[in-house]
């Protein structure tokens, strides 16, 4: 007898437990006619399962790495330090800065070699400070093309300070006027509790709340 | 011992779906690190069935639990915590094919079973059998690999299968039994059990 695609589509389910016991008699009717191809279907959906359950070698790093990882993470947001990406930012700043100002005490200093110096070397060019070497050139141009990507980084992570500043600033007035917010509440909540009291203890009726909007 | 939330709560009696909630809301470590506890193995084993690389599974697993941290806070608690992992799963399992061109021949292991009530003629039957299907195994892409293991290493439901790759449950069921039927056609005849009668 052979077999169609829906036929074994059905075994299958059977074989996986996906018919509904009202329906499984009839389709173990229907497997008993072709029991190779049954046979088959129920080699692969065993092997399939053996190979999807067969152990692995279990390396169990992954949770200390991971704790370090999160725990970075997590001690950042509950005690409100800035954000990695803010101190990332702070650091090129600095280390840029730090570039800039290397730069431009080498360059200081060279400058006033220029002068001192006795040029030596076989080919010199005329300046109207003296005569340097063409390699020497070619290094004051190097040096300041450097100074210029080191100062398009300082006006970059300058862009970047002021965007997180504004963050920042956005931040802190939010949490004043909680503040506030938690403070009134706080307050009111206190001079009921006075109130309160004083009419327990006078049986004198609470006056209107300091808090309470005039109209 | 579970682990201790910042709050005092033992994490280790709450469900993964309440553990992500935790770890979501408040961004809690400890919450994190429980599920991660718990997932670890299954991801692990999960991901070196998928690929068929060790090596690979352990950088993806690593990736897997990272952008779940990081993406903590869009978690749907509509779903259950297994279709979230899963559908991160998938997507950096489909990254990794892509990057590394993949053509889905993967290396996966022959399981040897001895069962002692077979002849040894029948045995090496059963071992051939089983070496045709992990063979065939390894020719799928990985991404239907994800589809058998999440339906028979982590007994997902096909509903949640299918909610992991966004198709209806009848596609998607439809798809496993179509994957299991080409298995079966890649098998060689000589090596198939028989017992229609001579």
């Amino acid at each position: 007898m052979s077999t169609s695609d829906k036929q074994r589509e059905r075994w299958l389910a059977y074989l996986l437990g996906d018919i509904p016991p009202e329906e499984r008699d009839a389709v173990e009717a229907e497997m008993r006619q072709s029991p190779d191809e049954v046979a088959a279907l129920r080699a692969v959906v065993e092997g399939v399962s053996r190979w999807a359950n067969e152990p692995v070698p279990h390396s169990p790093a992954t949770v200390q790495v991971f704790e370090s990882e999160t725990g970075a993470a997590a001690s950042g947001f509950r005690n409100e330090r800035p954000s990695p990406r803010f101190r990332r930012g702070w650091s090129y700043g600095v280390a840029a800065a730090a570039v800039l100002l290397g730069l431009l005490v080498s360059q200081a200093r060279f400058s006033v070699s220029i002068g001192d110096v006795t040029f030596r070397w076989r080919q010199e060019v005329p300046t109207t400070i003296g005569t340097v070497q063409r390699e020497e050139l070619l290094a004051l141009q190097d040096r300041t093309h450097r100074l210029e990507e080191a100062a398009n980084i300082v006006a970059a992570q300058i862009e970047i300070l002021a965007v997180e500043n504004a963050a920042l600033r956005d931040q802190l007035q939010t949490a004043a006027v909680r503040l506030a917010y938690n403070q009134r509440a706080e307050s009111v909540a206190r001079y009921w509790d006075i109130q309160g009291l004083l009419q327990l203890t006078s049986g004198i009726a609470p006056a209107e709340s300091p808090m309470h909007d005039e109209n | 011992m579970g682990a201790v939330g910042a709050d005092g709560a033992v994490t280790q009696s709450l469900d993964d779906k309440e553990l992500m909630q935790q770890a979501s809301r408040n961004g809690e470590a400890a919450a994190f690190t429980e599920l991660v506890r718990r997932w670890d193995y299954r991801l692990l084993a999960y991901l070196t069935k998928a690929t068929g690389d060790p090596e690979a599974a352990k950088d993806l697993r690593q990736e897997i639990f990272l952008r779940l941290y990081r993406y903590r806070a869009t978690y749907n608690p509509s779903y259950a915590f297994s279709t979230w992992l899963f559908r991160i799963a998938g997507n950096v399992l489909s990254t990794w094919q892509t990057k590394k061109g993949h053509s889905g021949v993967a290396q996966v292991p022959s399981v040897e079973m001895v069962d002692p009530a077979l002849d040894p003629g029948a045995h090496a039957v059963r071992t051939e059998l089983n070496q045709q299907i992990q063979m065939a195994i390894s020719q799928l892409a990985p991404s239907e690999r994800e589809l058998l293991l999440q339906r028979f290493n982590l007994n997902m439901s096909y509903r949640e299968i299918a909610e992991v790759h966004r198709v209806p449950e009848t596609t998607m069921k439809s798809r496993i039994y179509t994957l299991l039927q080409r298995l079966r056609q890649s098998l060689d005849h000589s090596v198939l059990p028989n017992r229609s009668p001579k």
